[in-house]
């Protein structure tokens, strides 16, 4: 397979080698091996067909659930997630270590211990999901299911780019708020949620484009209803590769709108 | 690394190489075509036969297996495509043996029967426990039951529960069209987590094998003979009346419950293996039905498999004429063209 195409421009240099061309051509072979297979997922179905699968009742039923459910998860994780934020950007201490490596460990964590982990708590023999059922609002095979598993294990990205995003604020515009007597929230609210936005944008589209893709955590506590990853699975394993590949296809376009919204109307954090 | 001096980094080299060349040689040289000792034997079985083989074959045998299990359907096409290529196949019925697999011989080595496991903690589990076994369908038609079952195009137990709610459509006096009403498609889990479904919260009572209930001490409804497709004495005229067709288009007839399996890279430890496997009391202990036909075999079995399973299985199963109308009895197929 040809790297990518090494530069004449090289600057004869100690051996008449340019290195930022060479780093170029090692980090190419790797930049292909991200961009080949996905030009071959489109590629390898006629656009038409995937249009008209597009269509399908379960393809567009699991998209539906899907991003309704990530939605939710997204709001609930910032709701929470952004004060949390501010607490840890703005408190210091051993105290603080210890809660961002609580709020780190989801992300680390497989999907699929994510998913054990959340029925011991929320599964039908546990008390809390007992009475959620008692209640008639079962909180596994429901869509509350898919939402409580996509919020464990996104909602960590809108937390810890919102940490940086507060802690990229001038401090100083903060003091000069509170020395007007304004108190810490409207100072919050009025100076640093505004300067800190872009940075929040990332961390919430991030965890959008995570929650859409969970898939792990999503099948141990909702097989149904069916989110996207789950219909690609479940396609691959009935009928193989080519009838999981309209739902696949539609999940990049997905996570591509995503990278988009980043480097638009948000600030990418890997910048 | 640190810098070495470069003869030095040049004699660890060589030695690396020496020694890695000789590695690949000791591994390859002695192995003759038929290998007596290779390193595992790799079994892809059907869903139902995880548990038994993960808790029951795996050790009782010397040599290590790898089980990957999926529906049996499933495994005839990932076979058939060339995704997967295990020593052993076993599948939950043998009629997958007609096509697409076509072995030259298989083993058909134990039967099961349809039952409806049930959690007994859930509203849906008891009102199917106080309907019992002669108004089971009740509940279920009602709506009041969330059932969990397979898909009748990935595995047996999928066709076999719609071949089981026909056949009591007609056994019970006061059922009718079961199927419509009870069938929907967000019923439908994989065979191998069907059960765990249970401790998700997901389904109430699931339409499962009988091993399924036994190996995990769910409580079960035992259906009658005349629906539950493991009695011999009902399959010839009653068990195939019914029929599913696949996607490939093969027409599939209801039948007894049969396992088949076959070896597919024959050497000495897929034998002891497949021995273990096709005859070992693990089958029974796990909630499998012997029968005193079983193992019996169809086509042309190696010799070496033959010696291996007769010393072992104490009915040794005559082979011929008996046992070919044995295993048409057991399933027979019409291939729709």
């Amino acid at each position: 397979m040809a790297t990518g195409s090494h530069s004449d421009r090289s600057g004869t240099g100690t051996f008449g080698f340019d290195w930022l061309s060479v780093a170029l051509v090692l980090g190419g072979v790797l930049l292909l091996y991200y961009v080949v297979p996905l030009v071959s997922l489109f590629l390898s179905v006629p656009a038409g067909e995937i249009l008209a699968r597009m269509n399908n009742p379960t393809v567009v039923d699991s998209a539906t659930t899907s991003v309704m459910s990530a939605s939710v998860s997204t709001v609930i994780a910032t709701l929470f997630g952004l004060p949390l934020a501010y607490w840890l950007a703005r408190t210091d201490g051993a105290v603080t270590k210890i809660v961002l490596a609580v709020v780190i460990l989801p992300l680390v964590l497989p999907p699929t211990v994510g998913g054990i982990v959340l029925l011991t708590v929320f599964g039908p023999s546990s008390p809390l999901g007992e009475a959620a059922v008692a209640a008639g609002f079962p909180l596994t095979r429901s869509l509350a299911g898919v939402v409580l598993a996509q919020t464990f294990v996104a909602s960590p990205f809108v937390v810890v780019t919102a940490k940086a995003a507060f802690e990229s604020v001038d401090q100083t515009l903060e003091y000069a708020s509170r020395s007007l007597g304004k108190s810490r929230w409207t100072t919050a609210r009025n100076v640093t949620l505004p300067l800190a936005g872009p940075g929040i944008l990332a961390g919430i589209t991030l965890a959008f484009a995570r929650a859409i893709g969970e898939f792990g955590a999503t099948m141990m506590m909702a097989y149904y209803p069916r989110t996207m990853p789950v219909q690609i699975w479940v396609a691959f394993i009935e009928l193989g590769l080519d009838n999981a590949y309209p739902v696949a296809i539609m999940l990049v376009l997905i996570a591509a709108a995503a990278l988009l919204i980043l480097n638009t109307v948000a600030s990418n954090p890997w910048e | 690394m640190t810098e070495g001096s470069p003869t030095a980094r040049r004699r660890f080299l060589l030695t690396a190489g020496t020694a890695a060349v000789a590695g690949i040689a000791g591994c390859t040289s002695g192995s003759s075509r038929d290998s007596s000792q290779p390193t595992t034997v790799a079994i892809l079985a059907a869903g139902s036969l995880q548990n038994a083989l993960a808790n029951g074959l795996k050790p009782a045998v010397d040599v290590p297996v790898e089980i990957e299990a999926h529906g049996s359907a499933t495994i005839a096409r990932m076979i058939d495509e060339g995704q997967r290529d295990p020593d052993i196949v076993s599948v939950a019925d043998v009629a997958l043996f007609e096509e697409p697999l076509s072995p030259s011989w298989y083993s058909l080595f134990t039967s099961n029967s349809v039952v409806i496991a049930y959690n007994p903690d859930t509203d849906g589990g008891e009102r199917l426990a106080d309907a019992g076994t002669e108004r089971w369908y009740e509940p279920m038609v009602n709506g009041n039951v969330n059932i969990g079952r397979t898909d009748p195009d990935q595995d047996p137990l999928g066709y076999r529960t719609l071949f089981m709610l026909e056949l009591a459509s007609r056994y019970y006096d006061d059922a009718s069209r079961l199927g419509e009403q009870i069938l929907q498609q967000e019923q439908i889990y994989p065979e191998t987590s069907l059960i765990s479904q249970f401790e998700t919260g997901s389904i109430d009572a699931a339409i499962a094998y009988r091993n399924m209930a036994v190996e995990r001490d769910y409580e079960y409804i035992e259906l009658p003979d005349q629906i539950n497709l493991s009695n011999p004495r009902y399959a010839e005229d009653w068990y195939s009346t019914t029929s599913y067709t696949l996607p490939s288009g093969q027409e599939i007839r209801g039948g007894l419950i049969s396992y088949g399996s076959t070896i597919r890279h024959m050497s000495d430890a897929a034998v002891s293996v497949f021995d273990i496997h096709t005859t070992g009391s693990y089958l029974e202990e796990h909630g499998f039905l012997l029968r005193d036909q079983f193992p019996s075999y169809t086509g042309d079995v190696p010799q070496r498999v033959r010696q291996a399973t007769d010393q072992s299985s104490e009915n040794q199963s005559r082979l011929g004429g008996s046992n070919q109308a044995l295993s048409s009895t057991v399933s027979d197929i019409t291939v729709l063209v």
